[in-house]
């Protein structure tokens, strides 16, 4: 057990990433491919998650198989100073700046 | 060995312990009582007990390898497993991100590569090792 605990403090654990990201751009990739891209003020147990200056991103689905190139895809929606994305859909959470338009 | 057996050896030794004064009445209901709170903890730690259940997959030995991980929504990503928690929760490196085609799911609509990222454990649909070198055989 304590070896284990030893090992756990050496690894950063998945919710620990999450905390460092407060105050940082995150992408929150949800089911239903939408996406959320904002400044992570904070979560909670369930992984709500609250963003700052948030936008939802989408991306073109017409292109069957075809288009494999990456695109950081369209703005379809921009959301005020705060925006709470339930924690029920969110799949990833990928922190980091991205260029979006 | 009956209850009745053992019943009936109690009182025979209560009743030797009122002859010798050591017991006084009273003390039978006491120790009765007395008795009752510890036959409910043993019926409680027989409930606790049953099979251990550990992680049925333990994610320890994948560490620092290539994992390919479905999601809902016909996500999957792969990438080197980093860490884990208990809720399945994990910290993938270099991941790369490919979604398929709701009503096709041969069909790759977009692929795009995440670097570091986050899996939610609770909308995690499959894991399986070793990605890379299943692909490089395929």
């Amino acid at each position: 057990m304590s070896t284990n605990e030893e090992a756990a403090k050496q690894v950063l654990l998945p919710m620990e990433l999450i905390d460092r990201s407060i105050n940082e751009h995150v992408l929150v990739i949800t089911t239903g491919g939408r996406e959320y891209y904002g400044v992570l003020k904070g979560y909670d147990d369930f992984v709500n998650v609250v963003l700052q200056d948030g936008i939802e991103i989408k991306h073109e689905t017409t292109a069957h198989g075809a288009q494999l190139q990456e695109s950081l895809g369209e703005v379809v929606n921009k959301y005020g100073k705060e925006m709470l994305v339930s924690g029920q859909n969110i799949v990833m959470i990928v922190p980091g700046q991205r260029d979006y338009v | 060995m009956s209850i009745q057996h053992l019943q009936d050896q109690q009182e025979e030794e209560i009743a030797a312990a009122r002859e010798t004064q050591v017991l006084p009445p009273l003390t039978q209901q006491q120790q009765q009582k007395s008795a009752e709170p510890k036959h409910k903890e043993k019926n409680k730690s027989k409930k606790l007990q049953g099979p251990k259940r550990d992680q049925i997959l333990d994610l320890e030995k994948y560490k620092d390898q290539s994992v390919r991980v479905q999601l809902a929504g016909n996500i999957t990503v792969t990438g080197v497993l980093k860490s884990y928690d208990a809720a399945m929760n994990m910290i993938l490196d270099d991941a790369v991100e490919y979604v398929a085609d709701e009503l096709d799911l041969s069909k790759l609509l977009r692929k795009r590569t995440l670097g570091v990222c986050v899996v939610r454990g609770t909308l995690l649909v499959l894991v399986s090792p070793n990605y890379a070198a299943l692909a490089s055989s395929n």
